[in-house]
């Protein structure tokens, strides 16, 4: 019977520990940088101008009045991120949001990419794009012709 | 039909699949997308029968009903350059024939006229009340139907016609000035005696703005509708006995004043602001009539959901009711105003709304949206209820599970 106890009592310290790495250990601790052509003219966005872009509802970026906002297709755990920390809206959310806009012709969402690469191309290509990359798909000594305008950091 | 069914249950699999993330591109120009919705209503009440809309037929209808809410809608976009566009929406659903219909929702060449403006020519959305544009595809709902108190009026799915719309993108947001007129392009059932009123060649025209950012949205439209040839039902012919004292002169008040056309006006007002994980939702409209077929009323609801990962229960309150009438007299007899007040009281409602809900994301493309709905009507519940017994007391209960998805 003691050895039973005793047996109990170190699963439940073994649980406990756990428990206690699971909180300790980030999950998707990456940020996620708000990328622009380095020859745009604006320096810096608040959120509310990334939703507003990023939700179809601002054509704004600096001087540029055709902003072009670019979704990642590939990567979904990135993408989800990325609108959950933005806007609290999972992307099944986001999608709701889209289909009544596309179905009442209303709106069209932002350009679905393949690939990361892809992405930095079209960024480097037109002045009005935007997107967001991680920070292991961004590093300001390779793409200096990519400039940082708003960055989500996890809470 | 079975080829039908197979090609519905392909579109689920592949949405649940999640293998169709995004619209799929035909080409650099062409993309096409596609919505649906797999659903059964269950009725507690033997004495009545519900339907969805008007646009669907009265006739008898099973407790449990797969074909209410059940469609699948295919829509395609067409955008050679910036300038110019088309677009066209298809889409099968149960109809007034007792059958499922294929209907042609959309079909709209669209222009762009520098970067704020843009027109409309064909058939597209009406958007008389808030979200009205997009009440075909229940995959942009958060409840699992349209409150039935609020859409009952609101018989108009798509008008043929043209629009003009300016939009003003600031930093703030996004303003949004519509203004539209056309024909309207639908039919309707009005009562089980009839199998569809054509409605179609009333003319209806409106406004709406909107304004949208960051976690607010606001919309506040108005309409007006003019329907020449009226629903039998309404026909005072067809309800005062011809033996009642002052039997012309009552026809001709009725006719020549009130029933003989119908004119309505429609005031709307929306608003949806969603904080973080709260979603909420509240809309009101004014129906203005036009005399004893449409009296004046106001419909409303209100919704407030709360959003636990995949998983989004919501409360929805929502009524009709119309502004009470006075009794009038002719001072023909006590018999002819007895008459004419029944007549004119036979348009008025009052019903309420609660509903209790739940939608769970499946993928990023499905979701499973259960509903319960306690309804109370008080006051001629004939709206969206079809085959009343005399013994039923004006209330029921609709249990609601679907299946909501895109492709």
């Amino acid at each position: 019977m003691h050895a039973m106890i005793r047996k109990m009592r170190q699963w439940n310290r073994s649980l406990w520990l756990g428990f206690a790495l699971v909180l300790c250990v980030p999950v998707n601790a990456e940020e996620i940088f708000v990328v622009v052509n380095a020859n745009t003219s604006v320096d810096k966005l608040n959120r509310s101008q990334v939703i507003n872009i990023f939700m179809g509802r601002s054509h704004f970026l600096g001087e540029e009045s055709n902003v072009i906002p670019l979704d990642i297709r590939s990567d979904k755990q990135t993408k989800a991120l990325f609108y959950e920390q933005l806007i609290k809206r999972s992307l099944s959310e986001v999608q709701s949001y889209w289909a009544r806009l596309m179905f009442s012709g209303d709106a069209t969402p932002p350009k679905q990419i393949t690939s990361y690469t892809e992405i930095r191309k079209m960024l480097r290509d037109y002045k009005g794009a935007i997107a967001y990359l991680p920070a292991s798909e961004f590093q300001p000594d390779l793409h200096d012709d990519l400039k940082v305008v708003y960055v989500l950091k996890e809470p | 039909m079975k080829t039908k069914l197979i090609v519905f249950i392909s579109c689920v699999c592949w949405s649940l699949s999640g293998a169709a993330l995004d619209a799929s591109r035909l080409s650099d120009d062409l993309y096409i997308y596609g919505f649906g919705t797999l659903a059964a209503v269950y009725n507690s009440d033997d004495n009545v029968d519900f339907i969805r809309t008007q646009e669907q037929s009265q006739g008898r209808y099973n407790r449990v009903n797969f074909n209410n809410d059940s469609r699948i809608g295919l829509h395609l976009n067409y955008r050679p350059n910036g300038v110019i566009g088309a677009e066209a929406q298809a889409l099968v659903r149960y109809g007034l024939g007792n059958h499922y219909e294929l209907l042609l929702s959309t079909a709209t060449l669209k222009f762009k006229f520098g970067n704020r403006w843009q027109g409309r020519l064909g058939k597209f959305p009406y958007e008389g009340f808030y979200r009205a544009d997009s009440v075909l595809a229940g995959y942009s709902y958060l409840w699992a139907r349209p409150p039935v108190e609020f859409y009952n009026f609101n018989i108009l799915s798509s008008i043929d016609g043209a629009s003009i719309s300016h939009s003003l993108h600031t930093r703030s947001g996004k303003y949004t000035a519509r203004l539209y007129g056309g024909w309207v392009s639908t039919d309707i059932s009005t009562s089980k005696d009839i199998d569809k009123l054509n409605v179609g060649r009333s003319p209806v025209h409106g406004i709406t703005l909107e304004f949208s950012r960051h976690q607010w949205s606001l919309s506040a439209s108005w309409s007006e509708l003019l329907v020449d040839e009226i629903p039998e039902r309404f026909s005072a012919e067809n309800q005062i006995p011809e033996e009642t004292p002052g039997f012309d002169t009552l026809i001709s008040v009725l006719n020549g004043t009130e029933t003989s056309a119908f004119k309505s006006e429609y005031l709307s007002f929306g608003t949806a602001y969603e904080p973080n994980n709260w979603r909420f939702t509240a809309a009101i409209g004014r129906v203005l009539g036009d005399g004893n077929v449409l009296p004046d009323k106001v419909d409303w609801y209100t919704s407030i959901g709360y959003r636990f990962n995949q998983l989004t229960p919501y409360l929805l309150l929502s009524g009709s009711k119309s502004d009470s009438i006075p009794s009038i007299s002719l001072g023909i007899s006590p018999e002819t105003d007895r008459a004419l007040n029944r007549l004119r009281m036979d348009t008025q409602s009052d019903q309420m709304s609660l509903g209790i809900g739940a939608r769970y994301e499946l993928t990023t493309q499905a979701f499973l949206k259960m509903q319960y709905d306690r309804i109370d009507s008080d006051a001629n519940p004939s709206f969206l209820w079809t085959n009343e017994d005399p013994d039923w007391d004006g209330d029921t209960n609709l249990f609601t599970i679907g299946l909501d998805f895109t492709f």
